[in-house]
């Protein structure tokens, strides 16, 4: 379970460093201003837009993975503690937990499209 | 200001809220939330996500080591995210909806308010006595068999504990869930409470299970304000960054102080913080 932890986080975080010095370098003199006001995030938001961004190396699109990284790490801690509740047989557990994670992809897969 | 010194302020900001955060037990959004708003004209909106990215990255942070030495306690964590992560939604929901109303100041206030609202907050828990033996559990703890034992290591002793009051502590979370999800803070502060308060859990397990819990509940909020267009890596990458090494920085410090009260000489800080955070909701900052 710690693993899962750790993992997760060291590839968030290597994303993210790395992104981020990526933009910096590549932009060092760009106006602080513009980049508070403006989010270049949205824009790699659909499955194929991030894939495209990535494809073509552009640091927006891998700051946005290092977000869903961040996202995910513990979204991944609850589906295991999930099947480990199963698989000792806790069933009442097991269901707590799976409602969790299905609580988690409501917030995901319903509430976040609909408020976009 | 350029893009260059803009991220190397922000890694600092996080340091230092991380470090200041860990040693009152306010956590290092506290801070650095309304450093963003004041400091660097950040909008509401981009300063709440930024919140949500900075707890995810210290709970996963501190959390492998509390995971390592089986404080953090699975069972309770996950029994009470069945409140923390609707609370969450409903709160993050609430957030897009006020800001496309045109409500972001009222917003600020709002965070201002809850800023200075979890001074006391923290101080109460510091004087909560922990209980050494397991407290009376009621149905749904013993049906779920939450209890369990961890070692204390500066008593060179076992405790067992058990959770008592898990229905009150499912609304106390509910609450904490829906701020966080709002306002990208506070989690922890409500969490540890209801943990320490409600479910009369010793202090070590209620630290270590809170800093779980509060990288779920910001996964629930986070998913929603990312969709929503609210979270901005370029700010909330760097502050969230420097807040989790400034965290465990914080963290390692902590039991090596002597005298506690040194933390409390932050509290001024947060309050003045709280203060120009809601000025600058009502416009007068």
């Amino acid at each position: 379970m710690a693993a899962v932890l750790r993992v997760g986080l060291y590839v968030a975080l290597a994303l993210l460093v790395g992104a981020i010095v990526a933009l910096v370098a590549r932009e060092p003199a760009s106006a602080a201003a513009s980049w508070i006001s403006s989010n270049p995030l949205p824009n790699y938001l659909g499955l194929r837009a991030l894939a495209k961004g990535l494809a073509a190396g552009r640091a927006e699109a891998y700051l946005t993975l290092g977000v869903f990284a961040l996202i995910a790490t513990p979204v991944v801690r609850v589906a295991a503690g999930a099947i480990t509740f199963v698989r000792h047989g806790e069933r009442r557990m097991g269901a707590i937990t799976i409602t969790v994670l299905a609580l988690l992809f409501v917030g995901l897969l319903v509430v976040g499209p609909l408020v976009r | 200001m350029d893009l260059l010194v803009l991220a190397l302020l922000l890694g600092i900001t996080g340091l230092l809220a991380g470090f200041v955060g860990s040693l009152t037990g306010l956590g290092g959004a506290v801070v650095a939330l309304p450093v963003l708003v004041i400091g660097f004209g950040v909008p509401f909106p981009e300063a709440a996500g930024a919140g949500l990215l900075t707890i995810l990255a210290t709970s996963s942070t501190t959390g492998a080591a509390y995971v390592r030495d089986h404080l953090s306690d699975l069972r309770i964590g996950m029994f009470l995210e069945i409140a923390t992560v609707p609370g969450a939604l409903v709160g993050a929901t609430a957030t897009v909806f006020l800001v496309h109303a045109q409500l972001a100041d009222a917003l600020l206030v709002a965070l201002g308010i809850i800023l200075i609202g979890l001074v006391p907050g923290a101080i109460l828990r510091g004087r909560t006595p922990t209980p050494t033996t397991p407290a009376a559990q009621d149905r749904w703890s013993t049906e779920l068999g939450l209890t369990g034992s961890y070692y204390d290591e500066a008593r060179r002793e076992r405790f067992h504990y058990a959770a008592a009051q898990t229905r009150p502590a499912l609304g106390v979370m509910f609450c904490a869930g829906v701020v966080s999800g709002m306002f990208g803070i506070g989690g922890g502060v409500f969490k540890v409470l209801a943990l320490e308060r409600f479910l009369r859990l010793p202090m070590k397990i209620a630290t270590a299970t809170s800093n779980f819990m509060i990288g779920v509940t910001g996964a629930a909020g986070a998913s929603v304000l990312l969709l929503a267009g609210f979270i901005n890596p370029v700010i909330g990458a760097p502050v969230a960054l420097g807040t989790a090494v400034g965290a465990l920085g914080g963290s390692r410090l902590l039991p090596m102080l002597r005298n506690r009260t040194v933390r409390w000489l932050f509290v001024p800080v947060v309050l003045v913080l709280g203060a120009e955070v809601i000025l600058r909701g009502l416009g007068v900052g």
